[in-house]
């Protein structure tokens, strides 16, 4: 107690910055441990759609064949694109990435239905 | 920020990686991990070539990390003269040279990525207290090898979720750094504490 005393008295600047410190390595214990949570979580699993994902990114991501992904993101066959944003697409057939988000999820939902039948 | 740089990527793809890590080694704020880790997973996805990623990632990171010591190492006299006019700041970079002195090539090698916010400041110190450039480079490029396959990797790896992973080694990262700090500042002010206490307590005999 005396040291803190004389630490608030002598270095009151450290000793606050100090107790920021702390607050700080609080502050990130709970972001941590709630990132981790979350990504455990199985639920979470299928990425939220983003602008900056390439078709073969969520082909990845939602583990869909590209013969399925294609058509949801109005891809032809035979046309392989490498490195096209998923904000591009949405850009030429004018739709959000909201619209994406429900076809892709649509697709995928069809897809998964599919093969638990066939389990 | 973060959406503008993804998306940068993945149109023109290892470029903005190698402008990405050189900006963030001189303490720019650009989203350099989440970006490697983006590029990691492009890799796996077979939308980039893993090779020519990790190598854009390692120069961009080894030129930024030289190129911040040698602008302070530049513009060394101009700082130390300023540091030694007043005798607080003078003993601080006193202090920043004995501890550079002793501890210099562990901090360049950890500050690369272990505790990764603290690297453009460990590169502009080493600079300004003139550390010995080939043991500075050495270390930087040992610390790079390890920033760029760890977040490349874990890219590659964790290809699914990018977003929860670099959330996950974006809020851990700044926790093992707090830690760093928080250690550093308690062991110096129990220091600080003692000789005093120890003065207070001999007063009454005098």
């Amino acid at each position: 107690m005396q040291r803190i005393k004389h630490l608030w008295a002598h270095h009151r600047i450290m000793l606050l910055a100090f107790i920021g410190t702390l607050a700080v390595i609080a502050f990130f214990s709970i972001k941590t441990t709630a990132a981790m949570i979350y990504w455990m979580n199985p639920a979470h699993q299928d990425q939220q759609l983003a602008s900056w994902m390439t078709p073969r990114y969520i082909a990845q991501s939602y583990n869909l064949p590209p013969d399925v992904l294609g058509p949801a993101l109005f891809l032809e066959k035979d046309m392989p694109p490498m490195r096209m944003s998923l904000g591009m697409i949405a850009d030429e057939y004018d739709m959000s990435m909201d619209d994406m988000q429900s076809r892709v999820d649509a697709a995928a939902a069809q897809w998964r239905a599919a093969q638990d039948e066939t389990r | 920020m973060t959406e503008i740089a993804l998306a940068l990527v993945a149109d023109y793809g290892v470029t903005i990686v190698f402008v990405v890590t050189f900006l963030s080694c001189l303490a720019l704020p650009v989203p350099s991990s989440l970006l490697m880790l983006a590029s990691g997973g492009f890799a796996a996805t077979g939308d980039l070539y893993l090779t020519s990623v990790f190598g854009a990632a390692f120069t961009g990171a080894v030129l930024g990390d030289n190129t911040g010591y040698w602008v302070a190492r530049a513009s060394g006299d101009r700082i130390n003269d300023w540091l030694e006019r007043h005798p607080k700041r003078a003993a601080l970079r006193r202090k920043s040279q004995a501890f550079m002195d002793r501890w210099g090539g562990s901090s360049v090698f950890f500050s690369c990525w272990l505790v990764a916010p603290l690297g453009p400041y460990v590169n502009y110190v080493s600079g300004i207290t003139k550390f010995k450039w080939l043991r500075f480079a050495l270390w930087g490029v040992l610390g790079e090898i390890v920033w760029v396959s760890l977040y490349v990797g874990l890219g590659y790896i964790f290809t699914d979720n990018i977003t929860s992973v670099a959330g996950i080694l974006g809020n851990a990262s700044g926790l093992i750094t707090a830690l760093l700090v928080g250690t550093g500042l308690g062991l110096w002010l129990w220091k600080l504490s003692k000789p005093r206490l120890d003065k207070a307590r001999s007063q009454p005999h005098i």
